[in-house]
């Protein structure tokens, strides 16, 4: 079984974050995060949000020990309106700066049919070139999970996740 | 509405509009008028009743879900800003 504490440590490398960069943008000792990695002690509760947003995944995958579904094909009779769902854009740049957007969908196809561009929402070059009347498409069909993961030359990253 | 800015030097905004107010279509008319005044019509190219219909649906939004955060924005230098509906 995967623990809270193998999560985090392989989410974290998989981010190309050290030990103590987490620490220090979590205000606690890298030894602290280290003890939660090797599953000595927990995280306080009160940090798992901001744990959960840095690692860019909700609190609810962080603590279940299911593997992360990326991407997912609901069935038709499970599955939410699209106007109950949620875009979510996740911006990483490699200096650390961090951006998360929350869009309910039924404010996206407001703005696409209006014929505002995402550019305009994010000021992110990066989603210049994504379709998102395609990801409306597709979350309309009931695929949702991270539709979207771009990695610039840079080492920024965009992550674009309906759900 | 709030907006929250916090610098990384401890400095702490928050500004707090009424949802009835920023959402009307009033506020909707003036911001049409400052975003025709401040922007260049290639950048963004919104009329009074393209954000009165947004307003709209912001108004369904904030009915649903409440306390709805839109935007969450940290700097790696450590200033952070939040805008929730």
């Amino acid at each position: 079984m995967r623990t809270l504490g193998n999560r985090i440590a392989e989410l974290r490398r998989a981010k190309n974050i050290t030990q103590d960069e987490m620490a220090e943008k979590l205000n606690v000792t890298a030894q602290a995060v280290s003890k939660w990695e090797n599953d000595i002690s927990c995280p306080d509760i009160m940090l798992l949000p901001k744990i959960a947003q840095m690692l860019s995944v909700t609190v609810d995958e962080l603590l279940s020990d299911q593997p992360k579904k990326s991407v997912e094909l609901v069935p038709e009779e499970k599955r939410k309106s699209i106007d109950d769902l949620v875009l979510r854009i996740y911006v990483n740049s490699k200096d650390g700066d961090r951006v998360k957007v929350n869009l309910p969908m039924s404010l996206v196809k407001a703005g696409l049919e209006m014929g505002l561009k995402m550019p305009e929402v994010s000021g992110n070059e990066a989603l210049k070139d994504i379709d998102f009347s395609q990801l409306i498409a597709l979350a309309d069909k009931g695929v949702i999970g991270k539709l979207v993961e771009v990695e610039s030359a840079d080492g920024d990253t965009v992550d674009i996740v309906v759900e | 509405m709030r907006i929250k800015v916090k610098s990384d030097d401890g400095k702490k905004i928050n500004l707090i509009f009424p949802t009835w107010f920023v959402f009307s279509d009033l506020g909707a008319r003036i911001a049409a008028k400052v975003i025709s005044r401040n922007a260049e019509p290639h950048e963004f190219n919104l009329s009074g009743k393209d954000l009165s219909r947004l307003m709209v649906e912001l108004r369904k939004i904030k009915k649903k879900y409440g306390r709805f955060e839109l935007v969450d924005v940290q700097s790696a230098e450590g200033d952070i800003v939040k805008i929730v509906l």
